[in-house]
């Protein structure tokens, strides 16, 4: 059996793309509470 | 409604187009509106009197970035039938069918909660509750409500794209001051010349989409006499941030030069009644922004350099 070529335009590429971005979103969120709580923790 | 678009429009509806990209999520932001509206946001933060942490000052603009994507993007979910129907917006992605509306209505809600929600949390209330007005400025009074009815729909619903350098104001002090209202004041009166030297140039579109634009309304003439009242009217309320703050010297005679630039191509749009002009002032229109804002920027950080300008013109 041979693999199937993934091109551009695979709806599985552009899905797993989708949850790429959407992991990044959620750990910037996360970085950014954790940094903000630090600023508003320091009083500054 | 041509068949290609109306096919587009039942595809878009129907949620059978192909399956969206990470790109076509980010296009339903507007990133090109967006782009000017962090920027005049930014410059609000920067000319604001008083301090602000510098990771609470990005995080404030990131929510004004997210939040006006946000508005763009319910924008868009409302707005698919015309847009399938201009060429100007027939590739967006509802229209194209590579995003299905609900989709696109999700997503903005979601971002737009978000933002408002973490400007509150992350800065102040005062700051997250003027982020929510211009959210729904934008979606119910300008979107839903004025654009497809009256021909006035951009003089009022421009307030939406003006609260940013408010909002940026207001994240530093925790107010709405005069300055703030100066800055919303010249994006509002800078608003319906921009928009309409687009709409003289694309009339056909918004008459074919049934938007009223005041071309499509009131004529070309009229829309021309228009631009040029509002480039009058904008002149000297741009020069009003050097008199009574928060812009120096350096500002007041670049809004000076630039303003009577934005005069003199409204004059010619009369004079020449050509595309070609109204495309020139379109353009001339976002480096008008653009610039005034990016020197109340440099003249907040850099004090020095309007030192000179205001010397020579005061002595």
């Amino acid at each position: 059996m041979t693999a199937m070529a993934k091109t551009p335009d695979d709806p599985h590429r552009k899905q797993r793309g989708k949850n790429i971005a959407l992991l990044i979103a959620l750990l910037a969120f996360v970085v950014i509470v954790y940094l903000v709580s630090i600023v508003k923790m320091g009083g500054s | 409604m041509s068949d290609t678009s109306l096919q587009a429009f039942r595809t878009a509806d129907a949620g059978l187009g192909e399956e969206a990209r990470v790109g076509d999520f980010l296009a339903l932001l507007k990133p090109r509106v967006m782009s000017l509206v962090v920027f005049t946001g930014f410059a609000g933060l920067v000319v604001a009197p008083g301090s602000l942490h510098p990771l609470l000052g990005a995080v404030a603009v990131l929510c004004i970035a997210v939040g006006a994507g946000a508005a763009g993007c319910i924008n868009m979910w409302y707005d698919r039938d015309i847009d399938a129907v201009m060429s100007r917006t027939c590739r967006r992605p509802i229209p194209a069918g590579r995003v299905a509306p609900e989709e696109a209505l999700a997503f903005g809600v979601t971002l737009s909660l978000f933002s408002v929600m973490l400007m509150g949390l992350a800065v102040n209330w005062t700051a997250a509750a003027l982020l929510a007005l211009a959210n729904g400025f934008y979606v119910f009074v300008y979107t839903a409500w004025l654009k497809r009815r009256t021909p006035q729909n951009i003089v009022i619903g421009g307030a939406a794209g003006a609260f940013p350098p408010m909002i940026g104001w207001a994240a530093v002090t925790g107010t709405v001051e005069i300055g703030s209202i100066l800055l919303f004041l010249i994006i509002f009166m800078w608003t319906p010349p921009h928009f309409w030297s687009l709409a003289l140039y694309r009339e056909g579109d918004y008459a074919k989409a049934g938007v009223p634009m005041l071309p499509v309304v009131a004529g070309k003439a009229a829309t021309r006499r228009q631009i040029l009242i509002y480039a009058l009217l904008l002149y000297p309320l741009s020069l009003l941030p050097a008199v009574i703050g928060p812009a120096g010297p350096l500002y007041g005679a670049v809004a000076g030069i630039m303003g009577a630039g934005f005069v003199m191509l409204a004059l010619r749009i009369l004079r020449e009644r050509s595309d070609r002009a109204a495309k020139q002032t379109f353009a001339y229109s976002i480096l008008y922004l653009f610039v005034l804002f990016a020197v109340l920027i440099a003249e907040r950080l850099a004090p020095g350099i309007g030192a000179g300008i205001g010397s020579s013109v005061l002595g």
